[in-house]
């Protein structure tokens, strides 16, 4: 499998996942992208040595990954793309900030060590709530959030028409990517002779696409605007919905809850 | 229903598509354009619904086809294109279907029972809700197809409609055509197909029309098809 | 370079939203202004083919490794700086939301970083300044060198910005221990040599268009009416300055820490920190003298000062109640796991 088609995998596991009709899927897009910035900006809100307060708000999460039957593991097969860049970042971390914070039997553990775990908690964190919005909330009903929250309508459409051919052009690039290794084998890459053609000669295919698609929408009366489907309003489950989320991560970030439960245990 | 009279259109000076193309279209026929590669099919359906503009002229139910007529032509003509991704832009089967009909003005319930109707006709109920780049090739050629009824055209044009299908699929698509009302014109080098659709044939070759008559008759002239590289329908052909 | 969440402090990610928004408002009043919104189709199926296109492998000649394609000046080039940004802002949202390249809160930042430069500073300070120029005499082959030129510096140009912008955003957001100066020394030349790299695949891309359908380009008209010295003086004048602001950003920088990220991670050790480890470490234990030591030294070693949030900077968290209470919260979310299966099946074999 080629970059190409590891990516179309990926796109086709969201749908599906997205597809679904748990309880999670039914609320108004609007609810769930709400939920899921409160709960990115208040995992970021966290200091930087405040680990286990930031574990407790791996709690809800989970719960709402069970509740919508997503599965934790496909999310954290995404952990590949984020990992590497916090890890990138966080880990001089160790080297600068080496005071020591804690000790665990006897083993003294320094503030940079402290501070790269719970760096990396964050991008674990915000990864789940992201990945949880798009698990739940198919494309569309996305962009109908965006429009109503007075997002351009201009963009909104571009990011669905692109949405609708991102597919398509991967898929066309896996073929002609396949189709180039099966007669240059041994090349990691594309040899610096084909650097402008193989993408080349795909653009100028791809304006006569996008010309084709434009008369499609001329032909059938385009006049600049697009009509979409009626997406289900904002209601009462929603309200309570919004509601709940924010109590309860707002109560996990005012109370750390880890702490106290430790503190059971420790005294 | 169509009348195209002495039609030339050219892409560069000097190097014409189409020169002095001349026929009518009776309302209800169903028209073969046959032709080989670059002998102008494409073209000249670009230039019935104004995609194109040439010299000579075009009307379309009596609208001549000029800029300001745009609008009121393409109500008219329904274009299924080559390629149904191109076609279908929106992200599920209901909402591109619904684009034309919103467009030109009808209500939202209007439009919305005229979609029911047609994927009701078509047997696709089952489509409706369905993402566009999830459909298979099959499913999304008859959407593909659905999307122009539900504009309720006067003329379809179809430009190769049964290309990259599977036997079973392009039967579907070639009992979709018969059962149509509507004047159609199919650009197609499938001639099988063209015979079990098509009343008449119209032979494109280097931008004129070589040949214009019933499809039986010219499809069975092997001497004409060959000199303008085409061959017999394989069903004619196998009886000889 | 697509920066995380996690490496962004929430008022840093807010200001960066609104940075890029207003750019994209005045774009998208711009393209509305001009009408191009009938350029719609072509942005969306552009911007499809850049998403897929970023993940071509292009063989770096004489080394092994491959080098990759940056969006930004290629869209620009083709559909002018407004609608390519806007592209851009699409192709970098598909990302975060179905790859988690990048993400929901930090995205207002990594438009600015690679899209904003990349489509703006690239097309009017690059792109159209070189286009227009007399460089390279005239004809095509003169404009095929030009193209290259634009794309490469383009890309070299924007690249250190965008990787200079994302050394101050992650600073500001107190998230690295790394002092600004030796996290700019990292990055920088890192994506020197990734810009070269993108500008010449870039440039490759582009010289190909030019060939086979020119009026594909952008400014290529402007090219041909032949523009005089003026225009070049211009174009020098401007990317001097370009050239001498962030390279004099650099060295000033890197003044502060002679040898950049050598100084910077072993000269601690030299100024006698490591003794302090090797004290009784008891005394370093979760006291505050050791959280002071800790903000000491960071204040010392940063060119800016921390910005963290200061209350919680105070370890509270940390202590061993806090990490048996984390290891709890683990198990407690792996039960919430394991319930959640158990009722799936059952309500399967319901």
């Amino acid at each position: 499998m080629n970059k190409m088609e590891h990516a179309l995998h990926e796109l086709s596991e969201m749908d599906a996942l997205a597809a679904g009709t748990s309880p999670i899927h039914r609320l108004s897009p609007l609810t769930k992208l709400f939920a899921a910035v409160l709960d990115i900006v208040l995992v970021l809100s966290f200091g930087k040595y405040d680990l286990s307060g930031l574990a407790a708000m791996a709690l809800w999460p989970v719960a709402l990954f069970q509740i919508s039957g997503i599965p934790v593991r496909t999310c954290f097969r995404k952990l590949r793309v984020v990992l590497p860049l916090v890890m990138a970042v966080g880990l001089l971390n160790p080297l600068f900030d080496r005071a020591p914070m804690l000790h665990l039997g006897g083993v003294a553990v320094s503030g940079g060590v402290i501070s790269m775990l719970s760096l990396m908690l964050k991008g674990v964190l915000c990864l789940m709530a992201s990945f949880l919005l798009m698990a739940t909330t198919p494309i569309d009903s996305l962009c109908a959030a965006l429009r109503m929250l007075r997002v351009p309508t201009l963009l909104v459409t571009l990011l669905l028409l692109t949405y609708r051919y991102v597919g398509l052009m991967t898929r066309e690039l896996a073929v002609m990517t396949d189709a180039y290794r099966l007669r240059a084998p041994g090349q990691k890459g594309i040899h610096v002779s084909a650097w402008g053609s193989f993408l080349g000669q795909l653009l100028l295919r791809s304006m006569d696409r996008a010309q084709e698609l434009y008369s499609s929408m001329l032909l059938r009366g385009y006049h600049g605007s697009f009509h979409y489907a009626n997406v289900r309003p904002f209601g009462t489950a929603d309200a309570a919905a919004c509601a709940g989320t924010a109590a309860i991560l707002a109560l996990l970030r005012a109370v750390n809850v880890a702490e106290l439960a430790g503190r059971l245990f420790t005294r | 229903m169509i009348e195209v009279q002495n039609v030339s259109f050219s892409y560069e000076p000097g190097k014409p598509a189409l020169s002095d193309i001349s026929f009518r279209l009776e309302p209800g026929q169903s028209v073969g354009l046959i032709g080989a590669n670059g002998a102008g099919k494409s073209t000249l359906m670009k230039l019935l619904p104004g995609l194109l503009f040439g010299s000579g002229s075009i009307a379309v139910c009596g609208t001549p086809v000029e800029k300001k007529s745009l609008s009121e032509i393409r109500r008219r003509i329904g274009f299924v294109l080559q390629d149904p991704d191109n076609q279908m832009f929106m992200p599920t089967v209901y909402e591109d279907m619904i684009f034309a009909p919103l467009n030109y003005g009808l209500s939202r319930q209007e439009a919305e029972a005229r979609v029911d109707a047609v994927l009701g006709r078509l047997g696709l109920t089952g489509l409706k809700h369905r993402h566009n780049h999830k459909l298979s090739g099959g499913e999304k050629r008859m959407a593909a197809i659905a999307t122009i009824l539900a504009m309720e055209p006067e003329v379809i044009l179809m430009d190769e409609p049964t290309s990259a299908l599977d036997p079973c699929n392009r039967r579907v698509v070639i009992r979709t055509i018969r059962e149509l009302p509507q004047t159609k014109l199919i650009a197609s080098h499938d001639l099988d197909m063209i015979l079990d659709t098509c009343s008449r044939v119209i032979l494109l070759s280097d931008g004129t029309v070589a040949a214009d008559g019933p499809a039986e008759e010219l499809l069975r002239n092997r001497t004409l098809l060959e000199a303008h590289r085409l061959e017999l329908p394989l069903c004619l052909a196998g009886r000889q | 370079m697509h920066m995380a969440d996690a490496l962004l402090a929430p008022a840093v990610a807010a200001v960066m939203y609104a940075a890029s928004g207003t750019a994209a408002g005045i774009s998208i009043h711009q393209l509305k202004k001009d009408d191009d919104t009938r350029k719609l189709p072509t942005m969306a199926v552009t911007a499809a083919l850049v998403f897929a296109g970023q993940m071509i492998n292009y063989t770096i000649p004489g080394t092994g490794s491959s080098g990759h394609m940056c969006g930004g000046m290629l869209l620009s080039a083709l559909l002018g700086p407004q609608a390519g940004f806007l592209s851009m802002i699409v192709i970098l949202a598909v990302q975060c939301l179905f790859f988690a390249d990048g993400g929901l809160m930090a995205l207002g930042a990594n438009v600015w970083n690679m899209a904003f430069y990349g489509c703006f500073v690239g097309y009017y300070l690059i792109w159209r300044p070189i286009m227009r120029s007399g460089w390279f005499g005239s004809g095509k082959g003169a404009l095929r060198s030009r193209i290259i030129a634009a794309s490469v510096i383009g890309c070299i140009v924007t690249l250190q910005l965008g990787a200079f912008s994302v050394v101050i955003e992650t600073s500001l957001s107190g998230i690295t221990e790394l002092p600004f100066g030796a996290f700019a020394a990292l990055m920088q030349p890192i994506h020197l040599a990734i810009g070269l790299v993108e500008g010449l695949v870039t440039s490759a891309v582009l010289v190909f268009v030019y060939e086979s359908r020119p009026e594909l380009l952008r400014e290529l008209d402007a090219a041909d009416a032949g523009a005089g010295k003026h225009s070049l003086k211009t174009t020098i004048a401007i990317l001097a300055v370009l050239a001498l602001l962030v390279g004099g950003g650099l060295s000033l920088l890197a003044s502060g820490n002679p040898d950049g990220l050598e100084w910077a991670l072993f000269g601690n050790a030299e100024n006698g920190y490591s003794e302090n480890m090797g004290l009784d470490e008891e005394k370093f234990g979760l006291t505050s003298a050791a959280a002071d030591k800790a903000a000491e030294i960071q204040e010392a070693t940063s060119v800016l000062p921390d910005y963290a949030f200061d209350g919680s900077d105070a370890p509270a968290g940390t202590t061993v109640s806090g990490i048996v209470g984390s290891a709890l919260v683990a198990g407690a979310a792996l039960l919430i796991c394991l319930a959640g299966g158990f009722f799936r099946k059952r309500k399967r074999a319901a």
